[in-house]
C-alpha cells in the first residue's frame, strides 16, 4: 500500500514525534538523567525513520486485517457507539466514583444495546455488590469516590 | 545438584500452605474462565487480576498469578473442540483436528487427548528446565553489569524481531516501551524526568497495571464488543472417547516429547511464546507424519502436537525470566512487573538464595495443569455454557472491571487516565499492525537495563562494548537476531510472516 494511504504509516510518524520529543527534553537534564532516554529515543527515531523512508520507497506491508462479525464487515455506527461507550466509561469513573459509576455504566449499557431491563439491573446489582462488599468489604480497598461527590463535600 | 534437589523439594511445599493452595485455586477458576470465552486471553486476565496479587507475599502472588495464566491453554480446547472457535489465539491449531474429531463424535478423546498433552508437555517442560539449571547457574555467576545490559537488548531486539510483521516496527515499539519506563524519578539521579509540568502522579513511574490493562485488554475487550452477536452457536453433544484419548496420547509419546521439547525453547526465546509454539509443534507433526492424510480432517496427533508444544512453552518461559530478567513472552513480563512489585529481583538472586521460589513457579504451571485437567473432564459440558453468554452482557462487566482493576493500582485517577491513554495506544498498535509485545517488554525490562548501562558506563566507559567476551558473544548474537528477519525474507520472500503475534 502506498505510504501516504497506510494508517500504519502514519502511526510511525507520530512515535516518531513522541521519540522527538523524548530525546529534546531530555536534552535538558544531567547526564545521568539523560543517558538512557537518549539511548531509547534515539533507537526509537532511527526504527521509525527507516520505518517511514522504507515506506515511501517501498509501500507498507501490515497485517491490518478489517473486524468482522458473523453479518460481514463491522458497520461504521457500531463502530462508532462502541468507542463512544468505551469513553462514556472512561470519563464517568473519575467524575462519579467507581460503586456509582460501575453499575451506572452497565445498567445502562446493557439496557440500551437490547438486554432486558431485569437483567441489566440483577447484573448491575451484582457489580455493585462485588465493588462494596468484596473490595471494599472483605479486600478493603478504598476505592476513589469520584470528582462530584469530591465537590459536594 | 543437591542444591538443586532440596530447592525443588521446598519449592514445592510452598505451594502447599494454606494460603497459597487458595490463592492458586482462585487464580485456576479464573484461568479457566478466561481460556474458555473467546476473545479474551491468559494476558487479560493477569491484567485484571493483578491488582489482587498486590500486597500478598510472593508465594500467594505468584499461586494466583501464575496458576490463572498456566490453565488458559486447558480450557481455550474446549471451545475448540465443542463449537470450533478457539477460546485464545493459542488454540487454533488445536482447532483444525480438534473440531472435526468432535463432528466425528470423538470429542471427548480430542479432549482428553490435550488435557493429558498439556499435562506431560508441562512435565518434560520441568524437567528440561532442571537439567538447564546447573548451566544457568553457572552462567550467571559470569555476568556483571555490562552483560546484563547487552542480555536486555538481546532479549529486546529477539521480541523485536520475531513478534510481527516488520522488524523496524518491533524495534520501534520495544524503544517505546524504554522510553515509556524512563518517567518518573531518575533512579540515579532523583530527578523527575516526562512528569508533564509536574504532575505528581508520573514521579514514581506509569504503574504497570493500567498500561497492561490498556494496551492488551482494551483492544480485546472492544472487538468482542463490535462482534455483537453470541460468540457461540451450538455446542456438540457428544463428548465421548475420554480413555482412547489419553491411550492416544500415550502411545505418540515420541511426537508429545519432540513438541514439548519445541515448546520449551519457544518459551525461552523472547518473543515467541504460545502461539508459534502451537503452529511449529503442530507443523513438525505434520512434517513428520510417514501418513499425512488425516492431518486437518481430524487426525489427535495435530491436538497433541499442537498442545504439548503450547502447555511447553510455560515453565521454558520461566528460565530466562528468572535467570536474566528477560521476559519470554508479554505475560512473563506482566510476571517480572509482579517480582518488582513484591521486593524480588531476577538474576544471581533468583538461581542462587530465592531458588526455591523459582521453582514455585515451575510448580504451580505442573500443579495447575493437572487441577484443571480433572475440573476440565468433570465440568466441561456446563463450562462450555460460558461460551453462550452474549457479549452485550460480558463486555460491559469486563470493561467496567478492567476500569476498577486499573485504578487498584495506586487509587489515584492518573490510573484511569493512563488506562485511557494506553488503552487507544494498545488499539491503535493493534489496528496497525504494530507489535505490543516488545513493547511490554521493553517497559519491564526498561529499569533494569537502565540501571545496568548506567553503571557499565560509569566503570568502563564504552570500552564494556569491546572488552568482555561475553560481551562480545552477545553482541553477536544481537547482529544474528537482527539479521535473521532479513534472511527470512531473503529466503521465503515478501508474505510469509506469523501472523497474530502483535
Amino acid at each position: 500500500m502506498p505510504a501516504h494511504r497506510s494508517f500504519t504509516w502514519w502511526v510511525g510518524i507520530g512515535l516518531g514525534a513522541v521519540g522527538l520529543y523524548a530525546v529534546v527534553v531530555a536534552s535538558e537534564w544531567g547526564i545521568g538523567g539523560r543517558l538512557f532516554p537518549w539511548f531509547a529515543g534515539g533507537l526509537l527515531l532511527a526504527a521509525v525513520l527507516g520505518h517511514t523512508v522504507l515506506g515511501l520507497v517501498r509501500g507498507v506491508e501490515a497485517d491490518v486485517e478489517p473486524e468482522a462479525t458473523d453479518g460481514g464487515p463491522v458497520p461504521r455506527a457500531w463502530r462508532l457507539k462502541v468507542y463512544g461507550w468505551v469513553i462514556l466509561l472512561v470519563v464517568l469513573v473519575p467524575l462519579l466514583g467507581h460503586l456509582v459509576a460501575v453499575p451506572l455504566f452497565v445498567f445502562a449499557f446493557m439496557a440500551a444495546n437490547g438486554e432486558r431491563l431485569w437483567l441489566s439491573a440483577a447484573v448491575a446489582a451484582a457489580a455493585l455488590a462485588f465493588l462494596y462488599f468484596v473490595l471494599e468489604g472483605v479486600v478493603h480497598v478504598d476505592l476513589p469516590h469520584g470528582l462530584v461527590a469530591d465537590w459536594l463535600r | 545438584m543437591f542444591e538443586i534437589g532440596a530447592a525443588a523439594l521446598d519449592g514445592f511445599l510452598l505451594l502447599f500452605s494454606a494460603k497459597a493452595l487458595l490463592y492458586l485455586m482462585l487464580g485456576i477458576f479464573a484461568g479457566m474462565f478466561f481460556g474458555l470465552v473467546p476473545g479474551l486471553s491468559g494476558l487479560t486476565g493477569l491484567g485484571l487480576l493483578l491488582p489482587f496479587a498486590i500486597g500478598q507475599p510472593p508465594d500467594v502472588a505468584f499461586a494466583f498469578l501464575l496458576g490463572m495464566f498456566a490453565v488458559t491453554t486447558q480450557t481455550d480446547t474446549i471451545p475448540a473442540v465443542l463449537i470450533g472457535v478457539p477460546g485464545t489465539a493459542a488454540a487454533n491449531a488445536t482447532y483444525l483436528d480438534g473440531f472435526p474429531m468432535a463432528k466425528r463424535g470423538e470429542a471427548g478423546r480430542a479432549l482428553s487427548a490435550s488435557y493429558l498433552a498439556n499435562i506431560l508437555g508441562t512435565l518434560v517442560s520441568t524437567v528440561i528446565f532442571i537439567l538447564f539449571l546447573p548451566v544457568l547457574r553457572a552462567l550467571i555467576d559470569e555476568f556483571g553489569a555490562p552483560e546484563y545490559f547487552v542480555m536486555s537488548l538481546l532479549g529486546l531486539v529477539m521480541a523485536g524481531s520475531l513478534a510481527g510483521r516488520s522488524l523496524l516496527r518491533g524495534i520501534a515499539m520495544a524503544a517505546l516501551g524504554l522510553l515509556v519506563s524512563t518517567v518518573g524519578f531518575a533512579q540515579n539521579t532523583g530527578f523527575p524526568r516526562y512528569d508533564l509540568g509536574g504532575w505528581t502522579y508520573l514521579w514514581d513511574g506509569i504503574p504497570i497495571v493500567p498500561l497492561v490493562l490498556g494496551m492488551f485488554a482494551v483492544p480485546e475487550v472492544i472487538d468482542l464488543l463490535l462482534r455483537r452477536g453470541t460468540i457461540a452457536r451450538e455446542a456438540m453433544q457428544t463428548v465421548g472417547g475420554v480413555y482412547s484419548g489419553f491411550a492416544d496420547t500415550m502411545h505418540h509419546w515420541w511426537l508429545l516429547f519432540r513438541c514439548s521439547v519445541i515448546g520449551t525453547i519457544c518459551g525461552m526465546v523472547p518473543g515467541l511464546g504460545g502461539i508459534v509454539a502451537e503452529w511449529l509443534g503442530y507443523g513438525h507433526a505434520v512434517n513428520s507424519a510417514k501418513d499425512k492424510s488425516m492431518f486437518g480432517k481430524g487426525d489427535v496427533r495435530g491436538v497433541i502436537a499442537a498442545e504439548s508444544a503450547t502447555s511447553a512453552q510455560k515453565p521454558g518461559s520461566v528460565l530466562p525470566t528468572v535467570a536474566f530478567g528477560i521476559p519470554g513472552n508479554a505475560s512473563m513480563a506482566v510476571m517480572l512487573g509482579v517480582f518488582f512489585i513484591v521486593g524480588l529481583k531476577p538474576g544471581p538472586e533468583m538461581m542462587h538464595e530465592k531458588l526455591d521460589l523459582t521453582f514455585l513457579m515451575v510448580w504451580i504451571v505442573v500443579v495447575a495443569n493437572v487441577i484443571a485437567a480433572g475440573l476440565c473432564l468433570g465440568l466441561q459440558r456446563w463450562m462450555i455454557m460460558i461460551c453462550f453468554i452474549r457479549p452485550t452482557v460480558l463486555a460491559p462487566l469486563i470493561l467496567a472491571f478492567m476500569v476498577v482493576g486499573a485504578a487498584l493500582a495506586t487509587t489515584d485517577v492518573g490510573d484511569v487516565v493512563m488506562f485511557a491513554v494506553f488503552g487507544l495506544l494498545g488499539y491503535v498498535c493493534r489496528r496497525a499492525d504494530w507489535p505490543r509485545v516488545p513493547f511490554i517488554i521493553g517497559v519491564v525490562l526498561g529499569h533494569l537495563a537502565e540501571i545496568y548501562l548506567f553503571i557499565s558506563v560509569e566503570r568502563y566507559g564504552l570500552s564494556f562494548t569491546y572488552t568482555r567476551p561475553i560481551v562480545i558473544l552477545i553482541e553477536v548474537l544481537i547482529v544474528a537476531a537482527l539479521a535473521m528477519p532479513l534472511y527470512r525474507r531473503f529466503l521465503r520472500g515478501p508474505g510469509e510472516y506469523v501472523r497474530g503475534m502483535s
